[in-house]
């Protein structure tokens, strides 16, 4: 796809940065189960952080394309490391979008420099994929103006090294979607708790746990713009998600395919490069096939929504085709390599495991079945 | 025709370098005269004298020569420039830091680092680290070539040429050699050396690189190399780095322990007569030129290969 | 104090470069092309002395076709301060060559004044290391090629340079103006952060045309022919240290 010449710039100084800073540690991260620290501070240095936060801010200022194009070129170093990226792309939305002065002041800079670590706390056990399950609930303190926070949020992203978490809880139990609202908590206050890192079955640099809220304290400030508008603000960046991580998986993608076709040339067996069996030529150009259709469908939906026009439905698509594409195609990348595609310290064993939740997080691809046939069927 | 070859050397003796340019004047053809400029070098210009093939030796010996800085050799060789179709050099630092000079002020093109001479104008060399050789043709009245001395045997000797003592140019003062740092070593120097045995960054250390490698290189004669990788982590000093940047080598054997075989690496080693490579990757690309590949950990290898060599 | 750095658009050094099958010429029509990585080492040295407060303004200077363009906004995203683009258009086959370049550099230098030019020693597409030596030429400036380490005096009248050569290292005194050409080891690039990248569109970029500078760009070199070097034959795996030694015996390389 033609890109213009800062986007084409872009592209160069991610790739560059990814293969020479993120992918040379993947193979270490993924086995340690490390937090991505030192990498995250060499983004926040090199700007990759808040792709699409205004400059004044001290994001990048840049379209969604272009945070597309970031996702996808860190994801093919390591997607953890990208799916950070794409979480503080949340938190820098969310606040431009919805806060305060006095909260976009507290809170971007020190997201986006990476001083501070954020949690996107909306997962309960009993809301997953139907967040108004959730039981989280944040009341008034007597007539005053501050709230108690009572809840535990689970599989939560950095939960383990928070220093602040975006709540969604109840404010209103009796109205349903409209009496939900989201706060600003410092996961450092008293009440505050966490449990155990999760040990998952990819992206495992990612640390994933439970934040546990137990009467704590938090001020009318935290409020995250209007109280009761928590889903809807919730709803509003879910199709800049979908794009983030519709290129991530489009990442892992061109990762195995790159591998793939590196060991095809390589691996010789009965006298020839396994490169010239049809066998395998035929998935490898299927791989290549759906990464480009993969990438196209993500940057589409990126484009509608730097165009203004709604993207609901080409970002699910594109959510939804990209992590199908990337768990079959991993799968596919491990065939190629055959017995050594399924050992340790091979990238495409770690693609394999890394791809599965992509379709999976973000909105289910099952979600996402439901949100593109009700919009076809909506007329 | 008529060559003049540009003598590299240190006022005391001769590089052999000089003896490659040469050659390579000698495939030209015409008369090949050699240009001594230095301080109290004298002795430098009975050497070049005795070069086989040459008619004649120019000397300027004048203090502002003594550290042979290219703007003034640069005004020295223009002034002699006239009499000759071909200036050439050898491709080392002196030479590429030289001859462009040269070149710009007789407003002609340069040829740099030639591997072959196809005919008087035209000239073979490597672009694209080596991966693309190309053959081009000068139609200027002076040619400037710089050569690339791993391409053309040296010269041997012949009957003492004459030596003719010419005027120096003008000292044109504007740049002074504080210090050379050079390295003094037993060893043979890198770029003539027969065997080479070359370290990379999966050595992991300096210390590693000197206690692995210097007792191989001892035994086999050898100088020791490095790719860009292990001069940039600090393993060795950069005169000893081998490559695209660095120094091209071709002995007669080329022992590449710990070395991956980046294209720009093999831009510099390529032409080496025998290629072994010790490595624990067997999919390193290093493989594909080596004539003996020995996929071992090298830590084991390298002093299992000192031992066998008695 | 001005620096000049000129900056060439190569094919990226992870391209393997292939001939094409005809021999016509090299198969790069749809390669990735990069800024040299020498120039990028030029650039970094060049913004870094503006960072010190040595010099006043950098200016990024490329010429060829359009697409030089990009390069001069990767350069200006890594902190020069303006651009200067030389549009040579096709040039129908021929290439700018050294020479050429130099010229439209001395013509930039005439009117830019800078006290430095700082180039990477050679570009990895020819090979060649002439470009910043033979400005130094036409210039009647010092040279000081194959920098490692550059200090400027504070009264600015001159630069200390170590050099990489052959046998190790040289210090070399320069006055200013003068021409220096970057080695490897001169500096570590930054990366073009990407709030830069976008600054980088509104800083100045100009045009320019040879004939408004008055350069005649002609190439003097005629490439006869192009061909991918011969290729070795295929070598063998040997088992142990043993086995290498008795080949190596056999081939009479070593005693």
């Amino acid at each position: 796809m033609f890109l213009s010449s800062e986007h084409q710039q872009v592209a160069d100084m991610v790739r560059r940065f990814s293969d020479e800073v993120v992918r040379p540690e993947a193979e270490r991260l993924d086995r340690e189960e490390a937090f991505a620290g030192d990498i995250y501070q060499q983004m926040a240095d090199n700007g990759l952080f808040g792709i699409t936060v205004p400059e004044e801010y001290g994001g990048a200022g840049l379209d969604c394309l272009a945070y597309s194009i970031v996702m996808e070129e860190l994801a093919r170093g390591y997607s953890s490391v990208a799916d950070q990226c794409g979480l503080v792309e949340l938190f820098g939305t969310m606040l431009c979008k919805y806060g305060s002065a006095a909260q976009k002041t507290r809170w971007i800079g020190p997201l986006i420099r990476a001083e501070l670590r954020g949690a996107y706390c909306i997962t309960e056990a009993g809301a997953g994929s139907d967040v108004s399950g959730i039981k989280t609930t944040a009341t008034r303190r007597g007539s005053g103006d501050d709230w108690v926070l009572n809840g535990s949020k689970l599989w939560i992203h950095n939960a383990p090294v928070a220093d602040v978490a975006f709540v969604l809880a109840r404010t209103d139990p009796a109205a349903g979607k409209r009496g939900m609202s989201i706060f600003i908590v410092d996961c450092h206050a008293a009440g505050v708790s966490r449990g155990p890192k999760e040990h998952k079955l990819g992206q495992r640099s990612s640390q994933v746990g439970e934040l546990n809220f137990a009467d704590v304290s938090v001020p009318a400030d935290a409020l995250l713009g209007l109280e009761g508008r928590g889903f809807h603000m919730m709803m509003s960046v879910l199709e800049k998600g979908r794009v983030g991580i519709g290129a991530l998986a489009v990442g892992i993608i061109q990762a195995a395919l790159d591998a793939s076709i590196a060991q095809a040339k390589l691996r010789q067996q009965f006298g020839h490069a396994i490169a010239e069996f049809q066998a395998i030529q035929f998935m490898l150009a299927d791989m290549a096939k759906d990464a480009q259709a993969a990438r196209l469908l993500v940057r589409s939906a990126a484009m509608q929504m730097d165009a203004g026009v709604d993207a609901g439905m080409a970002s699910s698509m594109a959510k939804c085709f990209a992590s199908d594409a990337a768990v079959a195609q991993s799968s596919n990348a491990i065939q190629i390599f055959g017995g050594s595609g399924f050992i340790r310290g091979y990238e495409v064993e770690r693609l394999y495991r890394d791809a599965k939740i992509t379709q999976i997080y973000e909105g289910t691809n099952q979600i996402q079945r439901v949100i593109i046939a009700r919009k076809l069927l909506q007329d | 025709m008529s060559c003049l070859v540009i003598a590299e050397h240190d006022n005391a003796t001769l590089r052999a370098s000089t003896r490659n340019a040469v050659s390579a004047a000698a495939q030209v053809g015409g008369e090949i005269h050699v240009l001594v400029a230095g301080s109290g070098c004298t002795a430098v210009a009975d050497a070049a004298a005795g070069i086989f093939g040459i008619s004649r030796v120019l000397l300027a010996d004048a203090p502002h020569y003594a550290e042979q800085t290219a703007e003034n050799l640069a005004a020295l060789v223009v002034a002699q420039a006239p009499r000759y179709s071909h200036l050439l050099a050898p491709a080392t630092t002196f030479g590429k830091n030289l001859l462009p000079r040269v070149a710009a002020l007789l407003d002609v093109a340069q040829i740099s680092e030639i591997v072959a001479v196809v005919s008087p104008t035209t000239f073979v060399r490597a672009t694209y680290a080596g991966s693309v050789m190309a053959t081009v043709e000068s139609a200027d009245p002076i040619k400037v070539v710089s050569v690339r001395t791993t391409a053309f045997a040296p010269a041997g000797d012949g009957a003492a040429a004459a030596i003719e003592t010419i005027a120096a140019s003008a000292d044109q003062g504007l740049s002074r050699v504080v210090s050379r740092q050079l390295t003094q070593s037993a060893r043979p120097e890198l770029a003539v050396a027969k065997v080479v045995v070359c370290g990379g960054r999966g050595l992991g250390s300096g210390e590693v690189y000197r206690q692995l490698l210097e007792p191989l290189a001892d035994k086999l004669g050898a100088a020791l190399g490095a790719s860009r990788a292990a001069v940039d982590a600090g393993y060795v000093a950069n005169d000893l780095q081998v490559g695209q940047t660095g120094k091209i080598v071709a002995p007669q054997l080329y022992i590449a322990v710990g070395i991956s075989g980046a294209i720009q690496h093999l831009a510099g080693m390529k032409d080496s007569q025998v290629i072994v490579a010790i490595n624990k990757d067997p999919e390193a690309p290093i493989f594909q030129v080596a004539d003996y590949g020995l996929v071992a950990d090298l830590f084991e290898a390298v002093p299992a290969l000192t031992k066998a060599l008695g | 104090m001005k620096i000049l750095v000129p900056v060439k658009r190569v094919v990226d050094y992870n391209v393997r470069v292939r001939v094409k099958a005809d021999g016509s010429g090299l198969d790069i029509a749809n390669a990735k092309m990069s800024m040299n990585p020498f120039d990028e080492i030029a650039v970094e040295e060049a913004v870094r002395l503006k960072e010190a407060g040595v010099a006043s303004e950098v200016i990024a200077v490329s010429a060829g076709i359009t697409n030089c363009q990009d390069t001069l906004r990767t350069a200006l995203a890594l902190g020069a301060d303006r651009a200067i683009f030389v549009d040579t258009g096709e040039m129908r086959g021929a290439e700018l060559q050294p020479l050429a370049v130099a010229k439209l550099l001395q013509a930039l230098c005439m009117k830019e004044q800078p006290q430095i030019v700082l180039c990477g020693k050679q570009a990895i597409d020819d090979d060649a290391n002439q470009t910043g030596q033979m400005l130094a030429g036409l210039m009647n400036w010092p040279q000081a090629t194959f920098a490692s380490k550059v200090v400027v005096a504070v009264d600015k009248s001159h630069a200390t340079v170590t050099r990489e050569v052959d046998g190790g290292t040289e210090t070399l005194e320069v006055s200013l103006p003068a021409v220096v050409t970057a080695d490897l080891r001169l500096n570590e690039p930054r990366y073009a952060t990407l709030p830069n990248i976008m600054k980088a569109k509104k800083k100045p970029l100009e045009i320019v045309t040879p004939e408004a500078l008055g350069v005649d760009i002609a190439a003097r070199l005629t490439t006869l022919k192009v061909a991918e070097p011969g290729k070795r034959a295929a070598g063998v795996r040997v088992a142990d240290v043993n086995e290498l030694v008795a080949r190596l015996k056999k081939d009479g390389v070593i005693a």
